[in-house]
């Protein structure tokens, strides 16, 4: 179970969270919807405090994270993982090693410092890559794989975690269709079958609708929908992404293509053929 | 969660991706080999350099006295026995002048001086040191001939065989024996750093100097108080005001000098060497390898050579600084040239102007900013090895940094020196950095 | 073919135009006038005082510039050989200049290191050893100092102000403190060298790290590791690359630096080398100066092309 109680971010005058409290139930697949600029992000990052609160609390099994410091923070941090929009590999690193690196909390510094690793753990990092149909780039560097290959690649890592919460923040925004369709059938699998929590940010109404159990939709910073994917109606979306937000919220091609994120060509050419 | 791998799983794993397990050899030795071979290179330092036995022969014991002569002075009274008599000596060159009467030294009687080092008091007659020091006293007895400690004696102090030694850690030190009390006072600051003893100056408060220079009678009859104070603490013997800043003016000149004429001759040959501005491949690669030869013979030998040739003093300075740089400066401004954008270039050939015209108007604008702004790079960087370059013998502020050196007495010049150098280093390099983020545009700052 | 332009007129807008563009053209022009005089004036006063300044002056002693080299052409070129490896010469005339085989550092019985290789080899070992200890330190400071991986505000100021004092410290004090304490040689010199190195290259290793993504190291934070494992892994990989190249370039620079502190005291090459030009030794001098020119090209060279394996083809920066 986690809680959010009166959650509130401020950046300077401005709030970009303004008072949210939820519950998440254990084992959920929850979309968190809206525009861009919405506070999506930043709930989420604050979960894990690569954000900090202003104030309020996040309570998860009793412990408010928001107050954890130092290696009880890491722990922390360790047990609910975070998918970035642009990956967050290490691109000079070979892919086992950039799994493996999800283990960093749980293992000790030193050993980590000189990339010694057992046997034990490559395989486990390679069963994570076998998971997500990866195991056969293992020994590439990460950097050369296209974005669908590098998103799996930190979805690998975040199972490597073994976390009780998966965050992703706007996981497939930077992927073709074909690519952001895999990614998504992936976490919904880990919640399927491990019972994971999946906490994700979505920019699309459909994306989330598919894929997710519960959806959040967030405007201003505040929650204004928050019920079962087929309880959402179109007024609802329409309160969610405003008049004229409502074609983003449709538009499959503004989440997938490059307009908005543009990513390397390097990576661009590779997803195109396995799309 | 399906990461508890059962054994058969690993052996599955294992058996699919062998490569993941069996890493060549080759790779897996690659960071020992690195490690092993920067140890194994140290090592051989350490052998070749004879690191430890010159380390551990090193007189580290000076090495803190060293350090505290850049921001302190001592004074070193002495007490003489005579017969049942005491008599205050100092050493004849003191920074307390020639009739030294510090209030910190007192003649109570005949036969008796009292000195106040800090905290501690040391209480001197021809029989008997008494010392209190951190609420302790200790008692010398000088009766016998040979200074003996009464018991028990103090942490701070030390029975030797004919001597008894007490430390008062930084402020001072006093060695009893049995005809005198050598005492070390030690002071923070610099002594004496506007008049040195030998100036009518010396010793007045700066109320009275003031005074004495606005409406004070002439202490020279030949020149007014105000010139007379001035070439004082010009001229003042311990701290040579005047010479070290003429000094460091040869340095920043040796810098500013060199620089610049190594920019001015780099410039046309810049053009020779570029691909782009001069079409002769001869030509081309004679200029490049010109400037090679400039930057690889050091400046060192340059310096050597001019010293000879004129002897020491900036002129070596500047062609050493001057000789190498060209190499450096015309090696960038040639990739400069080269790097240029030909749209320009076209832009003003298209509407028919001679070839002189062409590169006033569609090169020089493109890298002028860029030869002036490495060209200051370079002055800030020669600023720092001006000092070195006239240490060898070029003259400058180097030179005189390696006589202050060379006696161990004179750490405080070093340090002095030091503090001005840096004062210019650091404000070559905020100008020079002003003037190239101007020159690099406004979109900068 | 002559040609005339003739005048356009110009409404009142574009004379105002016309006005301005003259005002702001004779302005700049005022200023270029300026920068440029001052500069010849600086230049001038700064010529005539180093003239002054100096022992000999500059056009006392140009005439003599020929005589000056002439000392130099030994009376025996194979002399020159000879004085390098070591091996007497025909021409001994019981001098110590024309006595060659002093300065053989034996190995064993019979085999030897000639006189200059060794010291070329004691320059050499100064500017190597002084560029790691610089890399090792650097290293480890730039992390604590770059804006994006400081862990602490103190920490990265204190950090800072140590390494601009240790670029800015004149290496021969600290070359001349050291030697006070243990003795003339070459370990002052790596000391001085190392501390300066350890000041210049940490300031380019963090303004490197400064413009590295840290898109990695917010992955790893994410993960939970720890500050140092997230330098290891978010940073390292990204700018090793550009950190050995620096300090390669560092070497480079760093065996001039060695050669010119020996001079004053060091050892090494650049102090027979002053010894050998203070006494006007040609055949010597002459066997001095090649091999420190062929080993800085082989340096120069070395490190060039380790370093375009590294970071590629483009250029490095500039600054020594």
């Amino acid at each position: 179970m986690l809680a959010f109680k009166g959650v509130t971010k401020r950046f300077g005058g401005k709030t970009a969270v303004d008072d949210i409290s939820l519950e998440i139930p254990k084992g959920q697949m929850v979309g968190v919807i809206g525009r861009s600029g919405a506070g999506k992000s930043t709930l989420l990052r604050m979960i894990n405090r690569l954000a900090e609160t202003t104030d309020g609390s996040i309570v998860v099994e009793g412990v408010d994270v928001t107050q954890l410091k130092g290696a009880a923070l890491r722990s922390w941090q360790a047990d609910c993982a975070m998918i970035f929009q642009q990956f967050n590999l290490v691109p000079r690193l070979d892919v086992l090693t950039n799994v493996m690196l999800g283990r960093l909390n749980r293992r000790s510094t030193a050993a980590s410092l000189f990339k010694i690793f057992s046997d034990e753990e490559r395989a486990l990092a390679i069963a994570a890559l076998e998971r997500l149909g990866l195991a056969e780039t293992a020994l590439q560097r990460a950097g050369t794989l296209s974005g669908g290959q590098q998103q799996r690649v930190a979805i690998a890592r975040a199972l490597m975690q073994q976390p009780r919460v998966i965050l992703a923040d706007e996981p497939i925004a930077s992927l073709d269709p074909r690519n952001a369709q895999i990614v998504m059938e992936s976490l919904r699998d880990i919640n399927r079958r491990e019972g994971i929590t999946v906490i994700t940010n979505l920019h699309t109404l459909d994306t989330a609708r598919a894929y997710c159990t519960r959806i959040v939709g967030m405007a201003a910073g505040r929650v204004v929908f928050d019920g079962p994917a087929h309880a959402l109606t179109e007024a609802a979306a329409r309160e969610i992404y405003g008049a004229n937000g409502m074609e983003e919220a449709f538009s499959e091609a503004i989440t997938s293509t490059s307009l908005r994120f543009p990513t390397p060509a390097a990576h661009a050419a590779p997803a195109l053929a396995t799309a | 969660m399906a990461l508890a791998l059962s054994p058969a799983e690993f052996a599955g794993i294992r058996s699919r991706h062998p490569l993941v397990f069996q890493r060549s050899w080759k790779k897996r030795s690659v960071p020992f080999l690195v490690v092993g071979g920067t140890i194994l290179y140290v090592l051989y330092a350490w052998w070749f350099f004879a690191i430890g036995a010159v380390l551990s022969e090193g007189r580290w014991d000076r090495a803190g006295a060293y350090l505290a002569d850049w921001v302190s002075y001592d004074v070193r009274p002495t007490l003489r026995f005579k017969g049942e008599g005491i008599e205050v000596t100092y050493p004849r060159f003191n920074v307390l002048g020639d009739n030294p009467d510090p209030d910190w030294v007192r003649q109570v009687d005949g036969r008796t001086v009292e000195v106040d080092v800090g905290g501690a008091r040391i209480a001197a007659t021809p029989d008997l040191v008494t010392i209190t020091h951190a609420g302790e006293t200790l008692e010398v007895d000088l009766s016998t001939g040979t200074p003996t400690a009464a018991e028990p004696v103090p942490g701070w102090a030390v029975q030797k065989e004919d001597e008894v030694d007490a430390d008062f850690g930084f402020t001072g030190s006093v060695e009893i024996k049995a005809n005198r009390v050598a005492i070390e006072h030690r002071f923070l600051g610099w002594a004496n750093f506007i008049f040195d003893p030998n100036s009518p100056f010396f010793g007045r408060s700066t109320g009275e100097v003031i005074s004495l220079i606005l409406w004070g009678d002439r202490l020279d009859p030949d020149v007014s108080n105000a010139a007379l104070a001035f070439d004082n603490f010009w001229n003042n013997g311990e701290w040579q005001h005047g010479d070290v800043y003429a000094k460091l003016l040869q340095t920043i000149i040796m810098a500013f000098v060199g620089t610049v004429f190594a920019g001015l001759v780099a410039f046309p040959f810049a053009f020779l060497a570029a691909r782009n501005i001069t079409p002769s491949r001869l030509v081309n690669h004679a200029a490049k390898r010109f400037f090679d030869f400039q930057r690889t013979i050091d400046g060192l030998i340059w310096a050597l050579f001019f010293i000879r040739a004129f002897g020491p003093g900036p002129i070596p300075g500047i062609a050493a600084i001057f000789f190498t740089d060209i190499g450096s400066l015309g090696k960038l401004y040639a990739e400069a040239l080269e790097n240029i954008d030909e749209k320009q270039r076209e832009g003003i050939r298209s509407v028919g102007a001679p070839p002189s015209a062409v590169q006033r108007f569609g090169v020089l604008p493109q890298v002028l900013p860029v030869f002036l702004s490495q060209a200051l790079y370079y002055l800030e960087s020669n600023t720092r090895s001006a000092t070195i370059i006239g240490a060898v013998g070029a003259g400058g502020i180097g030179l005189k940094l390696l006589e202050a050196m060379r006696t161990n007495q004179d750490w405080e010049n070093v340090f002095y020196m030091v503090i001005l150098i840096l004062v210019v280093v650091y404000a070559i390099d905020g100008i020079s950095g002003a003037l190239r983020s101007r020159l690099a545009g406004n979109d900068h700052h | 073919m002559p040609q005339t332009v003739s005048r356009p007129q110009l409404s009142d807008a574009g004379r105002q135009v016309e006005r301005h563009w003259k005002e702001l053209a004779a302005k700049r022009r005022l200023y270029t006038l300026i920068g440029v005089g001052g500069l010849v004036f600086a230049l001038s006063a700064s010529l005539w005082y180093a003239n002054e300044a100096n022992a000999g002056k500059f056009f006392d002693r140009l005439p003599h510039l020929l005589d000056f080299v002439s000392w130099l052409v030994p009376s025996d070129w194979n002399d020159v050989w000879r004085a390098f490896l070591d091996l007497p010469t025909p021409n001994a005339d019981g001098t110590e200049a024309m006595s060659f085989e002093g300065g053989r550092v034996y190995l064993t019985e019979s085999l030897y290191v000639p006189e200059y290789v060794h010291k070329m080899l004691e320059t050499i070992n100064i500017a190597i050893l002084a560029t790691l200890i610089g890399f090792v330190f650097g290293f480890v400071l730039c992390f604590l100092a770059a804006q994006n991986t400081a862990p602490s505000l103190v920490l990265r100021a204190v950090v800072r102000r140590i390494m601009e004092i240790f670029r800015a410290f004149p290496e021969i004090v600290i070359a001349g403190f050291f030697a006070a304490v243990l003795s003339l040689g070459p370990i002052p010199a790596i000391i001085a060298v190392a501390i300066h190195t350890i000041g210049a290259l940490g300031k380019m290793f963090f303004e490197v790290a400064e413009n590295a993504d840290m898109k990695a190291e917010e992955g790893l934070r994410a993960v939970g590791a720890p500050w140092i494992l997230r330098m290891r892994y978010g940073l390292v990989p990204h700018v090793l690359p550009n950190f050995l190249s620096y300090a390669l370039l560092r070497l480079e620079i760093n065996v001039r630096a060695s050669t010119i502190i020996g001079a004053v005291g060091g050892g090494g090459i650049g102090e027979i080398l002053r010894l050998s030009i203070g006494r006007g030794w040609g055949a010597q001098t002459i066997a001095i100066i090649s091999i420190l020119f062929v080993t800085v090209i082989v340096v120069d060279q070395v490190s060039a092309s380790l370093r375009r394996r590294l970071v590629g083809a483009e250029a490095f920066s500039p600054v020594a």
